[in-house]
Parts: structure tokens; sequence; C-alpha cells
């Protein structure tokens, strides 16, 4: 499900709103923040989790965004612009102490036959998934797994599966490729789809198994 | 693009959810989960996670006193009478 806007809007009128709040009109002003300021804080804010971070770097943003509006040409999205500078913000002021998970394929995808058909029995926990009384457990294990993610992952799932952007529009905020991006949401979603099996089916596990393992 | 194995399938998973197959190909794809129980259960679990995955991070809020915050110091820099 997208996070849709309620009324089709064109580039050229936020660049034009731009032009006015920076020239001190405080209506063009509001209007640019109420367009795109909690989407743009939620992305910064998902990739560093910090609340004083995320407020220095949204900062930065809008700054850079009113500093830099004479370059925005307005035949581009507005929207994917100022995303492009949140994104690569955030990404630079992240300091992260151990690179992210790299997801294997191997790791993720179940084993084949030569002949290319599945050699394994896949669980189907999908209904479990959605089981209100296990939500919050599994939520926090889809926490863990997408806060474990490599930054090339987790921006473009991010973007795609949780902030609703477009395949074109992910790969113009990252500079990427739309294959690219679609291979590293693939690999996220497995890497997701992983992190949920492991959790379900320790659960299935019968209760005397669990018991020796203490 | 070619559906006829498991592994072809699976590979395909992404590019069946955004819509980026032919029509045959969706069929076939579509086919194969029919008649194949491990890939099924596959796509559905692959497509609950993501579901799950969204509904989870789409709750993240941020703050509001950090929104109020950004606002005003932008309010200040810009010169605009709040």
């Amino acid at each position: 499900m997208n996070r849709p806007e309620s009324v089709p809007r064109s580039s050229a009128d936020d660049r034009a709103l731009v032009l006015a709040a920076r020239g001190g009109d405080a209506g063009a002003f509001e209007e640019v923040l109420n367009r795109h300021q909690e989407r743009v804080l939620r992305v910064i804010y998902s990739i560093l989790k910090d609340p004083m971070d995320t407020e220095e770097v949204a900062q930065d943003v809008f700054l850079t965004v009113f500093a830099k509006i004479d370059t925005f040409r307005g035949e581009a999205s507005f929207t994917t612009w100022i995303h492009r500078i949140a994104v690569n913000a955030a990404l630079m002021a992240r300091r992260r102490e151990r690179p992210g998970v790299t997801v294997s394929l191997e790791e993720t995808m179940p084993a084949f036959y030569e002949n290319g058909h599945i050699a394994v029995d896949v669980a189907d926990w999908s209904d479990q998934a959605n089981d209100p009384a296990l939500r919050a457990e599994a939520s926090a294990v889809i926490q863990q797994a997408v806060d474990a993610l490599d930054d090339k992952y987790r921006t473009v799932f991010l973007l795609r599966d949780v902030e609703g952007f477009s395949l074109e529009e992910t790969a113009t905020i990252l500079e990427l490729g739309v294959p690219a991006v679609k291979s590293r949401l693939h690999r996220a979603r497995l890497y997701l789809r992983r992190a949920l099996a492991e959790y379900f089916e320790r659960r299935a596990e019968p209760p005397a198994r669990k018991a020796q393992e203490g | 693009m070619d559906m006829e194995t498991c592994k072809e399938v699976l590979d395909a998973l992404t590019e069946y959810l955004e819509g980026d197959l032919s029509d045959l190909e969706r069929q076939q794809f579509e086919r194969h989960m029919e008649g194949c129980v491990p890939c099924d259960a596959f796509f559905s679990t692959y497509r609950a996670s993501r579901d799950l995955a969204r509904q989870t991070l789409r709750l993240e809020e941020v703050p509001i006193e950090l929104q109020v915050r950004v606002r005003r110091f932008l309010q200040q820099r810009l010169g605009i009478a709040s």
C-alpha cells in the first residue's frame, strides 16, 4: 500500500513555493513543510534512529534545499530530489561500527536440484504472520533484521516498501539503475523472510526439544 | 524469462510483485504456484514478511517535538515570522 498524496502536485509548484519561502513568505514556507517535512524526517530517522542526529541532518537538508533551489530545474520530481539529498546526508552522518549484513542468496533461498526443482520442504507460516497474538514478537524480529541489513539493502527497502516510492523513484533517489534496485529489494525481502522463518520454525518446535535446549 | 523451474520462479518473486513480468510469464508463474506446494509456501511467506515489515516500520513515528524544532529552526534561519 503506497502512501498516497491527496492532490496531484507538480514539481513546478514545489519550486515556486520554496522560492517564495526563501523570500520570507510564511504561507509558502508552511506549505513546503506540510508537503515534505514528515516524510523526509521519517526517512532520515529510519536511517539514523537517533532523534538528535535526525534533527541536525534534517535542518541541513532543508537549508540545502532552500539554498540550492535555483539549481533544481523542475523537470525531475522535487520529491525525489529532496529525498536524494536527505538519504545522502543521512547515510553520510551514519556512524556504523561494523558493516551491515550482506545478503547471501545461498543462505536465504532454498536448495535446488540441478534441474532447478526445489529440493526441500518449505513451511508456510504466512497466516501466523498476521496473528495478532504473535504480532509484537514477530515485529521485533523484523525490526532487528531490518536494522542488521547493510545500508545498500535497507535504504532500498525503506524507500520502496515502507515509504511507497516507485521503483523508478527509488532508483532516482539512490542514483542506481532499476535492475540494481530490484536486486537489492529482492535480497532485503529474502533476508526478512528468513529471519521470520527462523522465528516461526522455532516456535513450532515440539516442547520436549525446546526444554532440552534449555 | 523462463518460468519453468522452481529456481526460475523463485528468482522472479520481486519481478512478479512489482508487476514486471509479461502476461505470459505471469501466467506461467501463477500456474507453477498452483502446482508446487513448497514454492507457493515460499512465495506466501516472502510476501507476508514484506507486508509485516511494511506495517511494523510504518508505525515508526518521528517524535512530534522534532518536527516542531526543525520547523522553528528553519523559520528563524529564513527570517519568517511565526
